[in-house]
């Protein structure tokens, strides 16, 4: 099969991705969706999507250097919590390289110089990142990774690209609407998923926590004050929570698209003006463009549509396999999200399936925790205060955090087993409150931490939230 | 109708917005915000009339202390010690807003320096200047303040001369001398730091209640309120740590009464539970009358259940340690089981505070410091 072939686009059919597919009498649904998939579309809002994308990421990596984050998170921590324990972090100067490295590569994503090679590099080098210490995880930085991994299957290098200028690659204006939709569904179930997780009780009833954190906006001009109002906190809550549950099919309905692009924007603009999340709402403004029909940019540029188009495909070969792996992803990122439901107690407590399941902004927690060392052969106790061991930022994400609290008892454990020369136990004492609610304890005090496996579930070793 | 049913949703979300600006607007009718009248009452309520008491207090020890010069007895040493006590117990009690101005004159270093040297103070007695405040003001903080004059007039060890005896006759007029200095001294930095909130004065009044729309000093309404938090926090610790867990003794350790700063007079439990009010003062905005508006009432408004545990815990600390016996030096070694019951329900205020307060009011949020969500 041809790694390309010439096809009529429905040029200058804004409109076309969005009209049903047409079917055959007879066909089943699976021969229809595919069809549908296989359907090609004009590749302007990939370009897009690559060009925003690649601009955010180089960024995010630029404000590395800019606010000294790589000495903070990754030079001067002397213990790190990570997601694996081969993860670990390369020497200093290394570490600001590979942070230059990622700024550069963002660039050639923006750019499409050697896009496959880049984005393949950049997917590397960032996950790598989020995996060197659990402290630093956030919901964002995980949809860039798995962004730079579907970037990598679609040819969003086809066309506006110095690969296709150099004749790398040829010049394509069409892709399979496939490849369009994977990014909406990434990008769409953020939003979803984000809904899904503001259907708790906090949220609605208490409407926590966005009742605190508008009330720490108490100095912002002309609606500080207002901002500490429970009125005013409810209706943010409320308004938050219906923009997430409307904003995608607002964006998929054609004739809705517009109004749900421009709440998108006030939503992400006001967020930001309040709340200190970085590059995500920049990412997401940039990003979701993509749920516009396929050739937006070249209706906004006032290009003209050409009439016969080139259409990149993806997989000249092994296109079954591609699809089941797709599919395999598909059914990964829908169940990931879901899994804490197969846990008991409260998710916002133990965490157990928090993290990778677009719970964004949905608790604010903050407690103590000290650890104590017994030697059960003569019975001598060592206070260990890991302001000690970790950096503040470390410490503030450790102390909330089950998993994190295990591998940190786990490690000074570890370190004072080797000094004794025998085994020893690791109890923690702490307290954390969450959304507002007086503090309570949060690890069980009486558990040796030692003996417990990461696999174990947290309801044997944390104390159950007091509601 | 369809047109019509598609418009209720938007206008109902309009409907709300607009009704709760009305409501949050119009609710105060030109009233501040509730942090801001928080702050506002906390200085015009507790801060202010604090440290007019201590001014009072303190002139009050100056005048005992002349008092005293002039006629070196019994009655006027205790009329002395009695000033002395009264003058502290303000002092304690405005530890928990120790911010601004307090901090601008160091003032803890200047009256409440701890340990002194009791060799420094004496050699600072022995001195051909004249001995006034001016003196007092450039010596040492180990040789001057609340804990020199308790290292004069209060009886040392039993191998010691009774502070009397040191103060009498012609021997003891340059000790009489510097115990006038000293008092004046705590006087004149009790005077400086009251002028300093007065509006007449630095109107520091001015700089704490307008924070974030004026004031030179808190950029932000939210900075001023997290320097009272953090300074109630650090109060809290002080007072668990410092004052009962290290004489009770640490993890089994004996108990070191010595350790407690006020030994000398054995006014260790009246600066603990002073340092209680002082807490109980600034998170109620109450001296002695409740303000209408206090942190307290914040915290109300976000979740009633962590105002009452805050507030709980502190009230809780002040009774247990106001049933402690007397002296504090001796409950730690007799009553130890108590002494450590008292300890961990200031712990439990600690934690409230630290944790509990700091949270609700937003003084750290859980955004991933680096970025984010």
């Amino acid at each position: 099969m041809p790694d390309r072939f010439v096809v009529a686009l429905a040029s200058g059919n804004d409109s076309a991705d969005d009209a049903p597919a047409s079917a055959a009498p007879g066909t089943t649904f699976g021969s229809r969706v595919s069809a549908r998939l296989s359907r090609p579309v004009a590749i302007d809002s990939l370009v897009a999507f690559r060009i925003a994308y690649g601009a955010i990421t180089a960024w995010a990596s630029l404000r590395y250097f800019l606010n000294g984050w790589i000495e903070e998170l990754f030079v001067r921590p002397r213990v790190y919590l990570p997601f694996f324990d081969w993860a670990v972090p390369l020497p200093g100067a290394a570490m600001y390289g590979l942070f230059a490295v990622l700024l550069g590569l963002s660039l050639c994503i923006a750019l499409g110089y050697r896009y496959r090679l880049a984005v393949a590099a950049f997917f590397v080098g960032f996950t790598y990142l989020q995996l060197v210490d659990r402290a630093n995880y956030l919901n964002h930085y995980y949809l860039i990774s798995l962004v730079a991994l579907l970037l990598l299957v679609v040819p969003a290098h086809r066309s506006c690209s110095l690969d296709v200028r150099a004749r790398r690659v040829a010049r394509a204006t069409a892709v399979p609407a496939w490849c369009v939709w994977l990014l909406r569904f990434q990008v769409g179930l953020v939003y979803v998923f984000g809904a899904i997780a503001k259907l708790n009780q906090d949220w609605l009833c208490a409407a926590q926590p966005v009742r605190i954190w508008l009330g720490a906006n108490v100095d912002l001009p002309l609606i500080g004050s207002l901002l500490q109002s429970a009125e005013v906190a409810f209706v943010v809550a409320y308004a938050g929570l219906l923009f997430d549950l409307a904003v995608v099919p607002g964006l998929l309905v054609r004739r809705t698209r517009p109004l749900a692009y421009a709440a998108m924007l006030v939503f992400h603009v006001s967020t930001r003006a309040l709340f200190p999340i970085g590059v995500f709402p920049w990412l997401m403004i940039g990003l979701t463009p993509i749920f516009f029909a396929p050739s937006w940019p070249r209706r906004w540029t006032g290009a003209a549509p050409a009439e016969t188009e080139l259409v990149a495909d993806p997989w000249p070969r092994g296109r079954r396999l591609g699809a089941a792996l797709l599919l395999v992803y598909a059914v990964l990122q829908l169940s990931l999200p879901l899994r804490h439901w197969l846990q008991p107690g409260d998710l916002y407590w133990h965490e157990d399936g928090f993290r990778f399941s677009w719970q964004i902004m949905v608790m604010e927690k903050y407690g103590r925790i000290s650890f104590t060392v017994t030697d059960p052969a003569t019975g001598r106790k060592f206070a260990v205060n890991p302001s000690d061991h970790l950096q503040p930022a470390q410490l503030r994400m450790m102390t909330t955090q089950p998993d994190m609290i295990l591998d940190f008892a786990h490690r000074i454990g570890r370190r004072y087993r080797e000094q004794l020369g025998r085994p020893v136990e690791v109890r923690a004492t702490s307290f954390v409150s969450l959304n507002g609610r007086p503090s309570q304890p949060f690890v069980d005090p009486g558990v040796d931490l030692m003996r417990v496996d990461s696999s174990q579930p947290r309801p044997q070793w944390i104390a159950p939230l007091n509601r | 109708m369809r047109r019509s049913l598609r418009g209720v949703p938007w206008s109902l979300l309009v409907g709300a917005l607009a009704m709760s600006l009305w409501s949050a607007c119009g609710s105060g009718g030109g009233e501040e915000a509730p942090r801001r009248a928080a702050l506002i009452d906390m200085a015009e309520y507790v801060i202010i009339p604090n440290y007019a008491d201590l001014v009072d207090a303190a002139e009050a020890l100056a005048d005992a202390a002349r008092a005293l010069e002039d006629a070196p007895t019994a009655a006027t040493l205790d009329a002395t010690r009695d000033a002395w006590r009264s003058a502290r117990r303000y002092w304690k009690r405005s530890q928990a807003f120790e911010i601004g101005p307090a901090q601008e004159l160091r003032t803890a270093a200047q009256i409440d320096w701890t340990p002194i040297r009791a060799a420094r103070v004496e050699s600072a007695i022995d001195t051909d200047e004249a001995i006034d405040s001016a003196y007092v003001e450039v010596l040492g903080a180990n040789q001057k303040g609340f804990l020199a004059l308790e290292y004069l007039l209060f009886d040392g060890a039993d191998d010691e001369p009774p502070a009397l005896a040191l103060l009498g006759g012609d021997e003891g007029a340059g000790r009489r001398r510097f115990v006038v200095a000293l008092s004046e001294n705590i006087a004149d930095q009790a005077r400086l730091l009251l002028d300093a909130w007065l509006p007449e004065g630095g109107d520091f009044l001015y700089q704490f209640s307008e924070a974030g729309r004026g004031s030179d000093v808190f950029p932000t309404l939210k900075s001023a309120l997290d320097e009272v938090v953090n300074q109630m926090t650090f109060l809290a610790e002080d007072i668990a740590d410092a004052q009962l867990l290290n004489p009770a003794g640490r993890d089994g350790d004996d108990p070191s009464p010595e350790s407690i700063v006020t030994f000398r007079s054995a006014n260790g439990k009246r600066d603990l539970i002073d340092g209680m009010f002082s807490l109980q003062n600034t998170f109620l905005n109450m001296y002695p009358g409740a303000a209408p508006h206090s942190l307290a009432v914040v915290v109300r408004g976000l979740n009633a259940d962590t105002e009452a545990a805050i507030r709980a815990s502190i009230v809780r600390s002040i009774e247990l340690a106001a049933a402690l016996p007397e002296p504090l030096q001796v409950a730690v070694v007799e009553d130890r089981d108590q002494v450590i019951e008292v300890q961990a329900q200031a712990k439990e205020a600690m934690r409230r505070l630290e944790i509990d307060l700091i949270t609700i009011l937003g003084s750290t949020l859980r955004f991933n410091p680096s970025d984010g969500d």
